[in-house]
């Protein structure tokens, strides 16, 4: 079994440019969901929900 | 265009290795997944690590979002700090930091910014595994193929997968003290080393969030100063002094001091 799927497998697969252009391609279109993103992902704040206020 | 945490990553160790990447983008380095829009990094627990991480910041127009001050006070207590900018096409950059990330020994921080020079800094992946043992569910089948990557000796003591748990524990099982690798040693049924590796985990999810809930405690009256503080106006230098006043007086330095579930650095 393998846990991930086949289009992430294939990364390894590829050449430094095409990974360049698949990172590219994919955080375009991972910015479509920012306003949905928790506060959070890294570091000990992740189980606080403070506003998005940034300073 | 480049994945700009991985330029990050070259500009804030142009003078000296003082960041290693880490978290998600550690495993997009690692060609494990694409699988987060943020950049995560050890900081060197230095005063001068802090300057020049703040410098690199500055020049991308970066902002604090709420968090600790990227300041040794709060960051040698297991504090985060967190930042934010805007890329040239306007996509969202998240900047996360911290000197003692859960799970990894002191001494194998401070190795990181020893190792040979590497154009990209990048955290080890038996370290990333450890801190992916995370309370997120959604990280365990990550550790399952991070450790594809490694020998399958350690494979056998870190993976998350069951099948790799039977394929590998009747070549490389015997001493194991993991309970999963036991059962699949011992010829248990497979539902047997399922069950283990799911208390396994389950185990880890829990005292991360014992950990967290900490200093999420700790951080409460904190955050709300933050959010009713007008910070607006402030270039980061600036913004980073008046958010040090503010630590100073609502934000514990080291909230895991006064005892409870430990730190997650005992391995």
């Amino acid at each position: 079994m393998e846990l991930l799927s086949e289009d992430d497998l294939n990364l390894k697969d590829m050449t430094p440019e095409e990974v360049d252009r698949a990172w590219d391609l994919w955080f375009d279109l991972a910015q479509a969901t920012n306003d949905f993103d928790p506060p959070y992902t890294h570091g000990v704040f992740v189980l606080c929900e403070p506003g998005k206020v940034s300073i | 265009m480049h994945n700009l945490y991985f330029d990050l990553t070259r500009e804030l160790n142009e003078e000296g290795p003082i960041a290693a990447l880490a978290s998600g983008q550690a495993v997009v380095f690692y060609r494990v997944a694409m699988m987060s829009k943020d950049g995560d990094w050890i900081l060197k627990e230095t005063e001068e690590a802090c300057r020049r991480a703040l410098a690199v910041l500055t020049r991308y127009g970066a902002r604090y979002r709420p968090g600790a001050p990227l300041d040794l006070r709060w960051l040698a207590g297991g504090w985060s700090s967190h930042f934010e900018f805007f890329d040239p096409l306007g996509r969202r950059i998240r900047c996360d930091f911290v000197t003692r990330p859960p799970r990894i020994a002191r001494e194998e921080v401070a190795a990181l910014f020893t190792q040979p020079a590497e154009p990209t800094l990048v955290v080890r992946i038996e370290p990333l595994i450890r801190m992916k043992r995370t309370q997120r569910a959604k990280d365990y089948p990550v550790i399952g193929e991070l450790a594809r990557l490694l020998p399958s000796e350690r494979e056998m003591e870190l993976t998350t997968d069951p099948d790799r748990v039977v394929a590998l524990a009747p070549l490389y099982g015997q001493g194991s003290k993991r309970r999963a690798v036991q059962a699949a040693l011992a010829g248990r049924p497979r539902e047997d080393v399922v069950v283990e590796l799911a208390r396994e985990a389950d185990r880890m999810q829990t005292e991360d969030r014992l950990r967290l809930e900490r200093y999420r405690a700790a951080a409460e009256r904190y955050l709300r100063e933050f959010q009713a503080t007008d910070f607006s106006g402030f270039l980061l230098p600036e913004a980073h002094e008046r958010l040090c006043e503010l630590a100073e007086r609502w934000l514990p330095r080291d909230p895991l001091a006064l005892g409870g579930p430990n730190d997650g650095t005992a391995e």
